[in-house]
C-alpha cells in the first residue's frame, strides 16, 4: 500500500467535503451547547420531584432517576445518547455518497482503477478519510462542549470531569465508525447509492432496536444484545456516572466490529468487476 | 521482431451467463497504432477493461508488454494511460483539480506544462467545474488525461466521441505528434472505420464478442464503403437507374417504394458510378458512410463465419440486391 496515494485520497475528499465538515462539527456541537444553556437555567432538586410521578420503565429507560437529574447524566440522555441519530445518518449518507458507490454511478471509478493504485489502496484512502473526518467533526462537537461545560454553573457546581469528556469521544467515535465501515461494506456489495443507504440505514435502526429493548424480549432470546453495537455503546456508563469498568472491553469490541468490515469490504472490493 | 505489447490468448470475459467477450486473440507490436474496430456492444470496452484490470477473465490470458496484466497491473498501469470510452468526471471539481488528483496516482510526476500546452490546442479551460461544461469539453479532460502523461501505451476507447469535427482533427494531430515524438504503442477503439484508418497500421475488427478478422489498413480499405441514395421525382426512374448501372461495378443496389435507389459501392468505385450517373434526372442525392454494423452485415455472414474480402464461400461477390421493397 503506497501511503502518498492513499494520502492524496484523504486530502481530495478534505477538499471536497470542508465546509460540510465545519458546518456539520459545528451545528452538532452548538446544539450540545444549547442544551447545556438549558441545563444551566434548570433545578435538578425538582426535576427529581416531577420525575418520580413518570412510569417506572419509562425513567429505567431514561437511565434512572439518579442519572437524570445530574448534569452528566441529564446530558448524556439528550445529547450523547442519540449522536447516532444526530450524526448517524448523515454520516451513512456519506459513506455511500463519497464511498465506491457514488464514484460507480457518476462513472469515475474507471479513471482511478486505470491509474497505478491498488483497489484496497483506493478504499482503504476512502475509508481513512471517512474516519478522518468523523474524528475531526467529532473533536469539533467535543470542544463546544467542553466550552459549554467550562463556563456552566451546572457543571461546574457538580465538577469538571474532563477524562468522562474523552472517554465518550472515544467510544462514540468508534460506534458511529461501525455505521460507516457498515455503509462501504454494503456500498462494496451493491455499488449502488440508494441500496446502500437503505441496507446501512436499516442495519443501523435494527441495531439500536436490539441494543435499547433487549431487556424486553425472553430471557432465552436476550442474548442477541451482543451482537449489536449499541450493547457497547454506553455514553451513560462512561460520561453519565463516569464509571470506566467496561471502557476497555467495549472500545475492543467496537474496534473488532470496525475492523470486521473493514476487512470484509477490502476482500470484496478486490474481486469486483468493476461496472461501466 | 518486435516485441507484443498487448498479447491476448483466447481472452474470454462472461458476465454470469451473458457473453462479453469469447476467446479473443490480439497481438499488437510495440509501436503500432492498432485499430480496434466494432459496432456498439461488439466486445471492445470490454476487451479494454479486462486489459486493465477492471474486470475479471474468465479464462484465456493476457499480457502488455510481457506483464500478465492480473499479476502485475500496478507495473502495467505506470506504462498506460487510458481514456474511456464513458467518460465519468468529478462534477464538482475543475479540470485542473481533478487532473492533479489523478496525475498523482503515477509515481513518475506527469509535466504540468504538457497538460497546459494540450489544454490550450484544445481550447479548454482548466479552471471551470466540470460539471458545467459540455459533453465536448469533458470529452477534452479525458483527452489529457491520455495525453499527458509519458506512457508507453495509449489506451483509447471512442476518443473523439463527442468531439466536433475541428477537435477531433485537433486530437488526431496530437496523437500522431505524441507518437512521433515518443514512439508509443496505441490501442484505439473505434466504431468509425474512417476514423480508424487515418492513423492506425493495421485493424482489428471485432463482433458479437469474437475478432471477426485482423488487417493491415490498406486491406480493409475495401470495406471502405460508401451509401449513396438517389430520389426519385418519378415512379419508375428508380428501376431504369438499377439498369443503367454495371452491377460489377457496386456492392449492391437495391430500390426502395419505385422511387429511392440505395447504392453500395467502395470509395474507389464511387467517381465511376457518378460519371455513370450523368444525366439522371433524380431529385437529390445522399452520399454518406454507412454504419460499420451495415458493412459487417454485408461481408459476414449472420452466424458469425467471416467470409473474406466481400465474397461469399464460393468466392464470388455477393449476388446483386434489386428488390423492389
Amino acid at each position: 500500500m503506497r501511503f502518498p496515494q492513499v494520502l492524496n485520497i484523504v486530502k481530495e475528499h478534505f477538499a471536497e467535503k470542508k465546509w460540510s465538515f465545519l458546518l456539520f462539527g459545528c451545528l452538532v456541537g452548538l446544539l450540545g451547547y444549547g442544551i447545556i444553556l438549558i441545563m444551566n437555567q434548570m433545578n435538578f432538586a425538582q426535576l427529581s420531584q416531577t420525575l418520580s410521578g413518570f412510569p417506572k420503565a419509562l425513567i429505567a429507560w431514561w437511565g434512572g432517576i439518579a442519572n437524570a437529574t445530574q448534569p452528566y447524566g441529564f446530558f448524556t440522555s439528550e445529547v450523547f445518547s442519540f449522536t447516532w441519530l444526530y450524526m448517524g445518518i448523515y454520516l451513512v449518507y456519506m459513506a455511500s455518497s463519497t464511498g465506491l458507490p457514488q464514484e460507480v454511478e457518476d462513472q469515475t471509478l474507471d479513471l482511478v482503477l486505470s491509474k497505478p493504485i491498488r483497489r484496497t489502496t483506493y478504499l482503504a484512502g476512502k475509508i481513512l478519510f471517512l474516519f478522518a473526518f468523523l474524528a475531526g467533526t467529532l473533536a469539533i462537537v467535543m470542544l463546544i462542549i467542553a466550552v459549554g461545560m467550562g463556563t456552566s454553573p451546572a457543571f461546574q457546581s457538580y465538577g469538571l470531569y474532563w477524562n468522562r469528556l474523552g472517554g465518550v469521544y472515544l467510544i462514540t467515535l468508534l460506534h458511529l465508525g461501525t455505521l460507516i465501515t457498515a455503509a462501504v461494506f454494503f456500498g462494496t456489495i451493491f455499488l449502488s447509492v440508494k441500496r446502500t443507504l437503505a441496507a446501512a440505514l436499516a442495519l443501523m435502526f435494527f441495531m439500536y432496536f436490539l441494543g435499547t429493548f433487549w431487556q424486553y424480549f425472553p430471557a432465552s432470546a436476550q442474548g442477541i444484545k451482543y451482537v449489536t453495537t449499541w450493547f457497547y455503546y454506553n455514553p451513560m456508563e462512561v460520561f453519565g456516572q463516569g464509571i470506566f469498568n467496561n471502557l476497555i472491553r467495549n472500545t475492543l469490541v467496537l474496534s473488532g466490529f470496525n475492523a470486521a468490515f473493514i476487512v470484509a469490504s477490502l476482500l470484496i472490493f478486490r474481486k469486483r468487476d468493476i461496472p461501466v | 521482431m518486435a516485441q507484443s505489447a498487448i498479447l491476448t490468448k483466447k481472452l474470454t470475459k462472461y458476465y454470469g451467463k451473458n457473453r462479453g467477450i469469447e476467446g479473443v486473440d490480439l497481438d499488437v507490436q510495440d509501436g503500432e497504432v492498432f485499430g480496434f474496430l466494432g459496432p456498439n456492444g461488439a466486445g471492445k470496452t470490454t476487451t479494454i477493461r479486462t486489459l486493465l484490470g477492471l474486470i475479471k477473465i474468465s479464462s484465456g490470458s493476457a499480457s502488455i508488454f510481457g506483464l500478465d496484466v492480473v499479476k502485475n497491473y500496478l507495473r502495467i498501469r505506470e506504462r498506460v494511460a487510458y481514456l474511456p470510452g464513458e467518460l465519468g468526471i468529478y462534477k464538482e471539481k475543475s479540470a485542473r483539480r481533478i487532473l492533479k488528483y489523478l496525475f498523482a496516482f503515477y509515481a513518475k510526476p506527469i509535466r504540468w506544462a504538457k497538460v497546459e500546452e494540450i489544454a490550450e490546442v484544445l481550447k479548454l479551460d482548466l479552471d471551470r467545474k466540470s460539471g458545467v461544461l459540455s459533453k465536448g469539453n469533458k470529452q477534452k479532460i479525458g483527452v489529457i488525461l491520455a495525453l499527458a502523461p509519458d506512457a508507453d501505451l495509449l489506451i483509447l476507447d471512442e476518443p473523439t466521441s463527442g468531439l466536433d469535427p475541428l477537435m477531433s482533427l485537433e486530437f488526431f494531430k496530437l496523437l500522431v505528434e505524441k507518437r512521433g515524438a515518443s514512439g508509443c504503442t496505441v490501442l484505439l477503439s473505434s466504431h468509425q472505420l474512417e476514423e480508424v484508418e487515418k492513423v492506425a497500421d493495421r485493424v482489428g475488427i471485432i463482433r458479437n464478442g469474437r475478432i471477426a478478422e485482423i488487417a493491415a489498413v490498406t486491406d480493409l480499405k475495401r470495406l471502405a464503403l460508401k451509401h449513396v441514395e438517389l430520389a426519385f421525382s418519378d415512379d419508375g426512374q428508380a428501376e431504369r437507374v438499377v439498369d443503367l448501372v454495371p452491377h460489377d461495378l457496386v456492392e449492391s443496389i437495391s430500390v426502395e417504394n419505385h422511387n429511392h435507389v440505395h447504392v453500395m459501392v467502395t470509395r474507389a468505385n464511387l467517381s465511376t458510378l457518378l460519371s455513370h450517373l450523368q444525366g439522371v434526372p433524380f431529385e437529390d442525392i445522399d452520399i454518406a458512410s454507412p454504419d460499420l454494423e451495415d458493412i459487417f452485415l454485408k461481408y459476414y455472414d449472420v452466424h458469425d463465419e467471416p467470409t473474406r474480402s466481400g465474397r461469399d464461400k464460393s468466392g464470388r461477390k455477393p449476388e446483386m440486391e434489386a428488390n423492389s421493397t
